[in-house]
């Protein structure tokens, strides 16, 4: 087993085990021990042999010319100083000297001058990401909450007709504005509707005794293929489209089963977008671009109404990035969406592009 | 800068190379504490292989190796002297070291 090649290192370039780290480190390990040990071993027998009568004045000389060399320094650097400042005009050569110290000066910032300028131009040492940002239309109608319960258990009736709102977002993108035909709920007013559907749940009811109104089987949308109410009732499901949270159900008629309500808050529509106030790329992830690692991730986000962003999720990720890409995108702050004037919250997906080489 | 004390260390170890001696007093330092004339003959064959050894080391790495043990020198100031940066004495010394103590292995 050999030693540890750090501690190795240390040991013969010093030749001692002085320094804390390394004299814990050989207290602790073996073989870095036995080095220590062989090392300090060599170290004595070099001191002792060199011990050995020195040619005659030897040391002493190297010690003196040390102090000759340390004490010349400090005075040049002495006679070093007026020069600086203009002085001593008639030294020999010393505008030769300036002359040549301006050239090379001058010709290093030239130089490094160009170099940054060809680093500029060039392919970026480290790749920026790019940041793409797209909001729903403005304008439209929002996905509305979920929809409503359906109708309670209840005696079969003879021509059911389930009847279900759906308003998830299943089928037209993570977010697209659906197109919802309102439900007039109003118009289902108790005065407009038979007694007996006030008192659904204690009375057998007749659905061919109910005629209501705006309502019929053709609704758009009509009965949901995953539905679990596979009941022979008929339910109606109500919900609101305009930014309430999760549906309200509101069952009318026998039926058996209910369909079920609830779904993801959305905010509603908007005028005008959020206007991005301050936001940097994210910093390429080291694992990516040691990995070389390209592609997108895109986030949705909210726009809240003070400007803060908020990820409410990845719809798409990329290794090493997704961390990096939702970091920088909760740092965004926005002007947020305006409505008739009044911010709004506002939805949209951040589009953040990791590319090693970007394209221009 | 230090071209005198270079060439001295130089001057120095070609005498010792001619000459390859080793004294008794070093020899009676290394031994065990019981200066046994067994233990004295294996200090002085312990000796006479190290500088063997040291002579034929690289100029420059001898001489990093003698102002370090003899004169006590940073690396700072070793580097100044032999006018290199600090890194190579580094190198140097741990070379050195390395090289003798592979070569002395059963000495050590």
């Amino acid at each position: 087993m050999s030693a540890c090649p750090e501690i190795r290192d240390h040991l013969l370039t010093f030749g001692n085990r002085d320094a804390v780290h390394v004299f814990q480190h050989v207290a602790n390990c073996e073989p870095c021990e036995g080095l220590a040990t062989r090392v300090l071993k060599l170290e004595a027998q070099l001191r002792s042999l060199v011990e050995l009568p020195v040619p005659d004045g030897w040391v002493e000389r190297l010690c003196a010319r040390r102090e000759l060399a340390n004490s010349s320094v400090a005075a040049e650097r002495k006679e070093e100083r007026p020069f600086g400042f203009g002085q001593n005009v008639e030294h020999p050569g010393l505008w030769s000297a300036r002359g040549v110290s301006l050239s090379v000066h001058a010709a290093c910032l030239l130089i490094g001058l160009a170099l940054s300028m060809q680093n500029d131009v060039g392919s970026p040492s480290v790749p920026s990401p790019s940041i793409r940002i797209r909001f729903y239309e403005p304008g439209a109608s929002g996905p509305g909450g979920g929809g409503g319960g359906g109708g309670t258990r209840g005696p079969s009736p003879a021509a059911p007709a389930p009847i279900e709102q759906e308003f998830s977002e299943a089928g037209s993108g993570p977010l697209a504005p659906r197109a919802v035909p309102a439900l007039e709920l109003d118009a289902l007013s108790t005065p407009e509707l038979p007694e007996e559907v006030t008192s659904l749940l204690d009375a057998p009811f007749s659905p061919d005794a109910i005629q209501l109104p705006g309502l019929s089987s053709d609704v758009p949308g009509g009965p949901r293929a995953d539905s679990q109410s596979a009941g022979t009732g008929s339910g109606i499901g109500g919900g609101d489209g305009r930014g309430v949270g999760t549906g309200e159900g509101r069952g009318v008629g026998p039926g058996r089963g209910g369909g079920f309500g609830g779904g993801d808050y959305r905010p509603g529509s908007w005028d005008i977008d959020p206007v991005l106030i301050h936001g940097l790329e994210p910093a390429y992830p080291v694992q990516a671009l040691e990995r070389r690692i390209e592609g997108e991730v895109l986030l949705q986000i909210r726009v809240r109404v003070d400007g803060a962003t908020e990820v409410l999720r990845v719809l798409k990720a990329l290794p090493y990035c997704v961390e990096a890409a939702t970091e920088a995108a909760t740092r965004y702050r926005w002007k947020p969406a305006l409505k008739a004037g009044k911010p709004v919250e506002a939805i949209g997906v951040l589009t953040v592009r990791f590319e090693l080489v970007p394209q221009r | 800068m230090f071209t005198i004390v270079v060439n001295t260390v130089r001057s120095y170890f070609r005498q010792r190379q001619r000459r390859g001696f080793v004294r008794d007093a070093q020899v009676e330092r290394l031994a065990s504490p019981d200066p046994s004339a067994e233990s004295q003959v294996e200090a002085q064959q312990t000796l006479e292989r190290l500088e063997r050894e040291i002579c034929e080391l690289p100029s420059t790495h001898r001489e990093a190796l003698l102002l370090a043990v003899v004169q006590n020198l940073s690396m700072h100031e070793i580097a100044e002297v032999l006018e290199v940066p600090v890194g190579t004495v580094k190198t140097w010394l741990r070379r050195a070291r390395a090289r003798l103590m592979k070569r002395l292995k059963e000495h050590l």
